[in-house]
């Protein structure tokens, strides 16, 4: 948001500001080590206040919502050296320094520590490498100044005032409208809004919370925070002492590393619904195994029938040195509690864990391609009726029975038809073929290369097999095979 | 004669006989005809029961309408090994039974896997009906399928176009189609707890009237 001529318009004003420096206001990269170190009384005046230290991405605006706490949640197990009360806000983390400033030396060298991990994993995650950052007494004051883009670093709290004042509105995380309405009633900078009385701030601007906000940044109320913590992470690795060939005697050792890890999940409360084995050759690539869950589980038994059913899949290329294993995708652990009527145990039957399970050995035996679920969907083209989902889709959308035909369907269809022959006026499949019932017309997918324009038949074969047959209505109208009513 | 010792045998009610054991723990299976001439009046609730069907399309799902709208039901699931064709789901919906809880394991997976995975389903208690499409099946094969029916209380359905006397499963069917379309002959060759092969005719296709 660009208010180009706006700012013209009031350069004088913020010419005015800008004259009025503030000592303490200075930027960043000015600012020596040596002038902080000098008024030891700073120290003893300001020795309960709380220093944050604000970094803004703007980079992650464009990104989705998951991403973006995805990213920060990476970036903010860097700053975890540095301090140990972090806090993720939107599009920017905060962390607080005042602690750690006499062990780092200076604000400096802890800007240089950061400023260096920082940049190097924005480029492993394939953002551009700037953030703008700031440090105040307060984290909504020093996001805001990190947002200006101003590298500010104010150290006293009676100084917040005057140095918010000098932001534009622009820095305020508020709604379009309430920016525009802002800007009509005059208000270009923080400091203007200073001067409203807060009642009507909090009437007019009470959905954004726009008074909060600048108490908070101001000090003069109190900031909860929801202190970062880093994901868990787990990953054992075992170097075999003698190679081993035999399946039996790999499961013996994972076995015993799942044992590890379980009890991992369970001290922490946790599960996961992927693991990683790889197991080490010599000369050889690695064997990676990538074990995925529909649910999250913790249960030792489960992971070894999935990790045995996978091995005895595989075929080793060497034998195997050593064997890793990695935990991913952890997520809380939710015991499921079960109804006291057996009706409801019954109906929810469908999401039992042995099931699950079943179904997971399943499509890790035969591959995912080979295990579906079918659904209707609602099509007057016969082959398009019914949709093979693989095993993890969920379906979406159920099929009422009244939008599928009102006409019999048979229970096989065939996946191509089966051209049936005519001898003297006769069908013929392996044995003469009468129709029953029919015509069933149906004439569809007009918009397709694949016109079908067929008439539907229920016939019986001598032989006694109820089939479903349907003529084509154009070029040679021949007859075809497309079901069992079996 | 025999028919008039049979008539004597149904006919009194302080009469107990020894295949009328755990008659409870058989399901009916929603004909009438075919309840009548089975051991125990239905379907048994765990084991292996071969259908013998010469040809495709003779009735032989038809057959199972009923049974599989029960396992619906009891919030089980329904696993179909190695279907000949595509498993067609509106017809399924128009028999009344939801398919959200079918899973279909595709006819292109090696008969080893598909053995492997029909086992474990038998042996699972949460699958409450297993039917596989198999030309030809050792004994040995069928007695470890059985064994996996027994333990994990599943019924499996296996469907064959030949028969073979030697099968230890516990029911052995053969259903033919009589020249009516909405009937069917059905011989009860082998079951356990019944005296000898006895056959019937089902009416079939009973849903189809209700829909056109």
């Amino acid at each position: 948001m660009s208010h180009t001529d706006t700012k013209k318009q009031y350069s004088l004003k913020s010419h005015c500001i800008d004259r009025i420096a503030l000592d303490n206001a200075l930027s960043l990269q000015e600012r020596k080590l040596s002038s902080i170190k000098k008024s030891d009384e700073i120290y003893k005046v300001e020795k309960f206040s709380s220093l944050w230290y604000a970094l803004y991405f703007p980079q992650l605006t464009e990104l989705n919502e998951f991403q973006r706490e995805n990213y920060l949640n990476q970036l903010a197990v860097l700053l975890k050296g540095i301090s140990s009360n972090i806090t993720i806000k939107k599009q920017a983390i905060a962390c607080e320094v005042r602690s750690s400033l006499r062990y780092f030396d200076g604000i400096d060298n802890i800007h240089g520590i950061l400023k260096e991990s920082i940049e190097s994993k924005l480029r492993e995650l394939g953002l551009p490498k700037y953030f703008s950052y700031a440090a105040c007494p307060t984290i909504t004051g020093s996001l805001l100044l990190a947002r200006s883009g101003r590298r500010l670093l104010i150290y006293r709290k009676e100084n917040l005032r005057s140095a918010l004042g000098k932001l534009s509105i622009d820095v305020l995380d508020i709604s379009k409208e309430n920016f525009q309405k802002l800007n009509n009633m005059g208000v270009r900078y923080l400091n203007d809004l200073w001067l409203l009385p807060s009642n009507g701030l909090q009437e007019r601007f009470g959905n954004d919370d726009l008074v909060a906000t600048i108490n908070k940044a101001l000090s003069l109320k109190p900031e909860p925070i929801c202190n970062f913590t880093a994901p868990p992470n787990f990953s054992n690795c075992y170097v075999l002492p003698y190679e081993i060939e035999e399946i039996n005697q790999l499961l013996l050792v994972a076995e015993r590393m799942l044992a590890k890890s379980c009890e991992f999940l369970r001290n922490r409360d946790l599960s996961i619904t992927s693991l990683q084995v790889s197991l080490s050759h010599h000369r050889e690539l690695d064997t990676v195994i990538n074990i995925g869950m529909r649910l999250p589980s913790r249960s030792e038994k489960h992971f070894s029938q999935l990790l045995e059913t996978h091995l005895r899949n595989l075929k080793l290329p060497a034998p195997v040195v050593a064997v890793k294993l990695e935990l991913n995708d952890f997520q809380p652990f939710y015991g499921n509690s079960e109804s006291l009527s057996l009706e409801c145990v019954r109906r929810h039957g469908e999401y039992n864990r042995d099931l699950v399970g079943l179904m997971e050995q399943l499509v890790a035996k035969l591959g995912k391609d080979f295990v579906h679920k079918i659904s209707a969907v609602s099509d007057h083209c016969p082959e398009f009726t019914v949709k093979q989902l693989r095993y993890d889709q969920v379906k979406n959308s159920k099929v009422k029975q009244e939008i599928i035909s009102t006409v019999p369907r048979p229970f096989m269809l065939l996946q191509h038809p089966k051209e049936l022959s005519v001898k003297g006026g006769r069908l013929y499949n392996e044995n003469s073929i009468t129709i029953i019932s029919g015509p069933e017309r149906i004439e569809t997918h007009w918009w397709h290369t694949s016109h079908v324009l067929r008439d539907y038949y229920v016939a019986i074969e001598q032989n006694g097999s109820r089939l479903w047959i349907y003529r084509e209505r154009e070029k040679e109208k021949k007859w075809y095979l497309h079901g069992y009513f079996s | 004669m025999r028919e008039n010792i049979e008539k004597l045998l149904s006919g009194s009610e302080n009469l107990w006989r020894a295949c009328d054991i755990g008659r409870v723990n058989h399901s009916s299976t929603g004909h009438k005809e075919l309840d009548s001439i089975l051991p125990k009046g239905g379907w048994p609730k765990k084991g292996l029961v071969e259908i013998i069907n010469e040809y495709h399309g003779i009735g032989e799902l038809q057959l199972l309408i009923p049974l599989m709208l029960s396992v619906i039901k009891q919030g089980k699931w329904i696993l179909w090994v190695c279907p000949p064709h595509i498993v067609y789901a509106p017809a399924l919906l128009q028999a009344g039974i939801d398919t959200s809880q079918i899973l279909v394991v595709n006819k292109a997976v090696p008969c080893k896997d598909a053995l492997w995975s029909m086992e474990r389903a038998l042996r699972s208690s949460n699958c409450g009906l297993v039917l596989t499409w198999q030309t030809w099946l050792s004994v040995k094969v069928l007695r470890r399928l059985q064994i996996a029916a027994e333990t994990g209380g599943t019924l499996g359905f296996i469907f064959k176009s030949r028969d073979n006397k030697y099968s230890p499963s516990n029911m052995r069917i053969r259903i033919k189609n009589i020249t009516a379309f909405d009937q069917a002959s059905i011989t009860v060759i082998k079951a356990h707890g019944g005296s000898r092969a006895k056959s019937t005719n089902v009416k079939l296709y009973k849903h189809h009237l209700q829909i056109s």
